[in-house]
């Protein structure tokens, strides 16, 4: 009973990106309008839904916010013309990294209001607040391992940055519409496929990366520390030593011990 | 809430040296308070916690630049529109909320780096996409302000709408009498470059500096009246304009399929007026119908968009056995296929009805309707003006939609052809004969809409009529600068509307082309040409061909053109090398912002 008192009074912290022509627009129309809505979001203005990056989203989620916001114009309305799609893409992408990351992907809300929908956008709040506080605070949710969950977001953070990564979603129009050098066009599975697959290895990776920040670690440790295989750690050890982001510190009982470099 | 508690909680930020608490902020007391305390308090950050940024930023960079502070040093912190009116429940929390607020734009303002507004020069002409009314009416516009305008048709003559309409609400004025004088105006003046047949190919550029691709397969003299020279084949020609506006009107919907549509006895208000009305009209001072049969056989300008004639014969039904007309409002509209009005078929069809009383007493019309929107002082009185002279309107419900049944022998008159429709407000199922059932269908976009949005870069609605950049403040604005809508490429107008969207649009963009140079705000992309790496992703991202790639002294490098950029940042979001951030909202700005939220 007791839990229970204290989760319902348990209010959630969102972060809200709203694009400057439609959303913030239709926010401050619930304003002018006085729909009530609960005080629980915190507004980013951005020009467009496009400038939200996929790891601001995870940044928010990593520094103490409950659950994030990112409203832009409705598909097809984008004052930047297609922003919007692009959007759309890097969040569904986003979403896809948060489950690898085991965050609930319900704590991102992607959704669409206009200038004039000042009701809808009080109605998401609401909607939204109440459905974080159904998942609880972050590592509450069912699907979330409370442990190592700021450690994890930290790596698809720098999972994102990665060149392969970014590059996917960069060019995903390209692949998609053009062909490549042979002639052949990729579709839309084959592309998510893609995505998906270099989402995850270029995490691991980084979660090998930062498992040797701050001291130089042996494969078996590294794989304790990460919850990968050793089998699976000893690869990204390879490439991490081949970029010059991991270099071998000292031999620890017959067994090398790695550290991370910092790269500038 | 507590403005006081805020102040108190802002002034003991970090690097807070001054917090005030005004009563309005944007009164000119406390602009001057901004201005003094920057001087006194040698500030070199401002953020004011009020209203929202949509309406006040402007002003409030202003008081900042008259202080001599760089007035992109400036931040907002929305804590009206965003906690005091939509949290009134709940005071404290939304006391907290704007204390969080405040704290995330101080965060963000630490990071602000002073700008410049970027000039830029201005070519002194203008073009207008399309020759209807309101084409016309901006192209003359612009000539009359003394700016060189290209004024671009696709058909072999200027007049769009107006050339198969028959007359005009409310005043009964023939289309093609009203057209003339505007027409010639447009043709002899020396300042308006007429181009018929003539279509975009494409469009480069930005504000001030548009190159337009055109093909015309004909060409006049300016100023000279309507004398063409038709080319053998098309001629390519770049105009280099400063400003654009789209004036490319709409089309009418055919309902193919619906209500047994024939384009014979079962047509549209548009056929209508195409080829019964100017018989019927005039049938007492002289029989044109053989007139106006070759006009429409030899006509030849049946291009796209136009209303698509048959492809079999099918001549329409002889005027003279009309006896009794039944008009179908709102098809093909306000349903789930098409959810908008097109607001202009309900005057339209009460001006048709009068149209055909007054031409035959003895015609009944009966005009079944959904709502009845006459809109605009006056109409209303029209309105019942045709209820006076005898029309019937008849309201039906949308989930009961009238039924035309055709008879055993269509071409025969009365044979059992009827209209079924159950009045809502008699609450009984009526029959009414008809010889001619007239169909008000709406405008809808033209098919190639698509394709000149994309190439001008500016947006289109949900329902495929470009899209302006605000509805009430910037209603023939598009949110790219230098370029300007009116007319039903807008949403359906009537005439008078298209007239004044025509020279609302023309004295709008005339603003940046008299001034000869613009100001544009640079919130725009910046790549750090040491990180960039030349790759053309950004370019092939942007929306607004505002990136190009070059080549330098230190090899490959994306360069922004400033003028272009919009600054919605879907480049820097996807840069792999981080090279490309954002004027106003950079990486480092953002993430201070959501790092305040919490703390640390």
């Amino acid at each position: 009973m007791e839990d229970q008192k204290s989760a319902s009074d348990w209010e959630p912290r969102i972060l809200g990106f709203l694009c400057n022509w439609c959303s913030y627009a239709g926010a401050d129309l619930a304003g002018v309008s006085r729909f009530q809505y609960p005080p629980t979001v915190r507004i980013i203005r951005v020009m467009c839904s496009a400038r939200v990056e996929p790891a601001f989203v995870l940044r928010a989620l990593r520094r103490g916010s409950d659950g994030v916001l990112v409203l832009g114009c409705h598909l097809g309305d984008c004052h930047y013309i297609s922003g919007n799609y692009r959007c759309k893409e890097r969040m569904e992408m986003t979403k896809e990294l948060l489950k690898i990351v085991g965050v609930d992907p319900e704590r991102l809300y992607l959704g669409w209001v206009s200038a004039a929908e000042g009701q809808q956008f009080a109605r998401i709040v609401a909607s939204f607040t109440d459905q974080l506080k159904a998942i609880g605070p972050v590592g509450k949710a069912k699907s979330e391992t409370p442990d190592n969950i700021k450690e994890n977001l930290a790596a698809a953070i720098d999972a994102l940055s990665s060149d392969r990564v970014r590059w996917l979603i960069g060019e995903r129009e390209t692949l998609l519409e053009g062909e490549n050098v042979y002639g052949e066009q990729m579709s839309e599975q084959e592309y998510q496929k893609l995505l998906l697959e270099s989402l995850v290895d270029e995490y691991k990776c980084s979660k090998v990366a930062l498992s040797i920040t701050d001291e130089p670690l042996s494969v078996k440790e590294i794989a304790g520390r990460t919850r990968l295989t050793a089998r699976e750690v000893l690869p990204y050890i390879g490439l991490l030593k081949h970029s010059g982001r991991a270099v071998q510190a000292d031999v620890v009982d017959r067994s090398p011990r790695y550290k991370a470099v910092k790269v500038v | 809430m507590n403005v006081p508690e805020v102040t108190e909680y802002a002034s003991a930020l970090e690097d807070v040296v001054y917090a005030k608490h005004n009563l309005y902020t944007c009164s000119d007391a406390g602009l001057r308070e901004i201005k003094e305390s920057i001087t006194n308090e040698r500030l070199n950050r401002v953020v004011v916690a009020s209203c929202t940024p949509r309406t006040h930023e402007r002003l409030f960079r202003t008081t900042c630049e008259e202080a001599g502070l760089n007035k992109f040093l400036f931040e907002f912190a929305n804590i009206r529109d965003q906690c005091s009116w939509v949290h009134m429940q709940h005071p404290a929390k939304a006391t907290e909320k704007a204390k969080d607020l405040v704290r995330m734009a101080v965060a963000k303002s630490r990071l602000l780096e002073p700008m410049e507004e970027i000039e830029i020069d201005v070519a002194p002409a203008a073009m207008v996409i399309g020759g209807g009314m309101a084409g016309m009416s901006a192209a003359k516009s612009f000539a009359d302000m003394g700016i060189f305008t290209y004024l671009i048709e696709r058909e072999p003559q200027l007049g769009g709408m107006l050339n198969k309409l028959y007359a005009l609400y409310p005043s009964h004025i023939k289309a093609s009498e009203f057209l003339q004088p505007m027409r010639d105006a447009v043709l002899r003046h020396p300042k308006i470059e007429v181009l018929t047949s003539t279509q975009i190919k494409d469009v480069h550029g930005f504000i001030g500096n548009y190159d337009v691709e055109v093909t015309s397969n004909e060409s006049r003299v300016t100023g000279n009246g309507s004398p063409v020279t038709r080319h053998p084949s098309p001629v390519t020609r770049h105009c280099k304009v400063g400003a654009i506006v789209v004036a490319t009107g709409a089309q009418v919907h055919t309902p193919e399929g619906q209500y047994g549509y024939n384009g014979r006895n079962v047509i549209t208000q548009l056929e209508l007026e195409q080829n019964i009305l100017p018989g019927l009209c005039n049938r007492k001072t002289q029989d044109t119908r053989q007139e106006t049969q070759e006009r429409e056989e030899g006509g030849g300008t049946k291009g796209q968009g136009e209303f698509p004639l048959p492809s079999s014969p099918r001549p329409p039904v002889s005027f003279e056995s009309i006896k009794n007309v039944v008009m179908i409002q709102c098809v093909g509209a306000r349903s789930e296929e098409r959810r908008y009005c097109s607001r202009i078929c309900c005057t339209q069809a009460v001006k048709n009805g009068v149209l055909l009383k007054e031409a035959d007493p003895d015609i009944q019309v009966f005009i079944l309707f959904r709502d009845i929107q006459t809109y605009t002082s006056g109409f209303e009185d029209y309105y019942f003006g045709a209820r006076d002279k005898g029309v019937i309107f008849i309201r039906y419900p949308k989930d009961r939609p009238p039924e035309v049944i055709p008879g055993s022998d269509p071409r025969v008159r009365g044979e059992g052809s009827v209209v079924r429709v159950y009045d809502q407000l008699l609450g009984v199922q009526l029959g009414i004969p008809y010889d001619l059932v007239v169909l008000s269908t709406p405008l809808v976009p033209h098919d190639d809409a698509k394709e000149l949005a994309t190439m001008l870069k500016v947006p289109l609605g949900e329902n495929g009529f470009f899209l302006e950049a605000h509805v009430k403040l910037r209603p023939v604005d598009f949110a790219t600068d230098g370029i300007y809508l009116a007319g039903c490429a807008h949403w359906p107008a009537h005439v008078g509307e298209a007239v004044s969207q025509g020279q609302a649009a023309a004295s709008r963009a005339a603003i940046p082309l008299l001034n000869g140079r613009v100001r544009a705000e640079p919130i725009v992309s910046m790549v750090d040409e040491e990180l960039c790496i030349g790759c053309e992703l950004c370019a092939s991202l942007c929306p607004f061909k505002a990136i190009q790639v070059e080549m330098t002294e230190s090899g490959r490098k994306a360069r922004v053109i400033t003028a272009s950029c919009k600054g919605c940042g879907a480049c820097g979001a996807a840069c792999p090398q981080h090279a490309i951030t954002m004027g106003n909202f950079t990486d480092a700005q953002i993430d201070a912002q959501i790092d305040a939220l919490v703390g640390l």
